[in-house]
């Protein structure tokens, strides 16, 4: 894709700033200006429908990742609290309705996701939670005052008819794997196509690199099945959360519930 | 409508996905034992992030006991062929849920025998259900 970049005049830059109390003139990526791009998408590979996590089989599963140091002895005790509570991962000081973040919600079984294209992006729509996720193809870089967020920055290109995506920015809630945190040096790698055998499993080939927390990078491959046939359904997780997670990290059971 | 050979499918799918990461642990719920509860349903909330049956058990000397039972999402129950108008108040129903470990009046649903003998959930738990896959709702 051309790589437009568009600065806007400092005459506005100047209105922007006093208006926003921004510090320097912002860049508009091309991503934000996608007429006359539309085009370029017929190149792009199918992906329509509705993508949602299927059984491993006959695969290898997925290697555990191997946390290390203060990171590893923080998720040795969190294990050690779930063996003693039927498996249950405490979640102090958050809710359930509090996403997983990425890489652990790639795992995520029965909920499916849905991928958009547009010029310079190309956004996931994930039903759990209803939330979003831009990975940015139009030639942008991570910013460099990055705020950590559940999905981090995301930006991507296309090698042929995979998506090749470099995310940094997560935050502390964002897990690796259940009770498995990570550090701000966190960077997760993925490669996401279809199967070459099968059009209708998208395959994202996920490598977490992250020196303070993982002995090593962590590599994950994870199936999802395509369902053209579906639409992705609403969740309101405020509804009606009635397993509130109490002082010890651990989910309550509400008796009484939303009455309407 | 989903067919029923895709429904079956698709519960396939479910059953062979294995341990699903869920909006939360169910470690509260005691899976190694069901209840079988036998009332008249006071509310369906089909809701985020879980569904629950609202249901009153009566005692032989008439004392009304309320039960709350946690269900899937209505994202993941609509897929597997519930609507949202398949129990409705009023409906006198049998219900087998994994009670809670400390003793609360609720429990993780496992299967429901609808007014119609029509069974949702899985047909296999429901003492006296019919076990055959059309049992399935369709």
């Amino acid at each position: 894709m051309a790589s437009i970049r568009l600065r806007i005049t400092a005459g506005a830059a100047a209105t922007l700033a006093l208006a926003t109390g921004a510090a320097a003139a912002e860049e508009v990526h091309p991503a934000a200006q996608p007429k006359g791009h539309y085009a370029t998408l017929d190149a792009l590979p199918d992906w329509g429908g509705a993508w949602v996590l299927e059984a491993q089989r006959g695969v290898a599963p997925n290697p555990a990742p191997e946390p290390k140091g203060a990171y590893k002895q923080r998720y040795l005790a969190l294990k050690a609290q779930a063996d003693a509570n039927h498996g249950e991962f405490p979640r102090v000081g958050s809710s359930y309705c509090a996403p997983p973040g990425i890489p652990y919600q790639a795992g995520l079984a029965q909920y499916p996701n849905e991928y958009l294209f547009t010029p310079g992006r190309v956004t996931v729509l994930m039903e759990a939670w209803t939330q979003v996720r831009r990975i940015f193809t139009d030639g942008r870089k991570h910013p460099g005052d990055l705020e950590a967020s559940f999905y981090g920055h995301s930006i991507g290109h296309w090698e042929g008819q995979t998506l090749v995506v470099d995310t940094v920015g997560l935050k502390p809630g964002s897990l690796i794997a259940a009770g498995m945190g990570h550090s701000d040096k966190e960077r997760i790698a993925e490669r996401i196509h279809l199967s070459p055998t099968d059009p209708d499993q998208l395959v994202d080939e996920i490598t977490v690199t992250d020196p303070e927390a993982l002995e090593r990078p962590w590599s994950a491959v994870y199936r999802y099945r395509r369902h053209r046939e579906w639409e992705l359904l609403e969740f309101a997780c405020a509804e009606n959360d009635r397993n509130p997670v109490g002082a010890s990290g651990v989910g309550g059971f509400k008796e009484e519930g939303a009455q309407r | 409508m989903m067919s029923r050979s895709a429904l079956l499918g698709l519960a396939a799918a479910l059953l062979a996905s294995g341990p699903a990461l869920a909006h939360h642990s169910f470690a509260m719920f005691d899976r190694q034992k069901e209840i079988t509860l036998t009332g008249t349903v006071k509310e369906f909330q089909w809701t985020n992030p879980h569904s629950f049956i609202e249901i009153e058990v009566a005692d032989p000397q008439g004392a009304v006991t309320p039960y709350s039972v946690e269900m899937n999402s209505p994202n993941n129950l609509t897929r597997q062929g519930w609507k949202s108008n398949a129990l409705k108040p009023g409906d006198k129903v049998t219900v087998v849920m994994n009670p809670l470990r400390d003793g609360s009046r609720g429990g993780l649903f496992v299967s429901v025998m609808l007014p119609d003998g029509k069974v949702l959930g899985d047909p296999t738990r429901l003492p006296g259900a019919p076990t055959s896959p059309q049992a399935r709702p369709g």
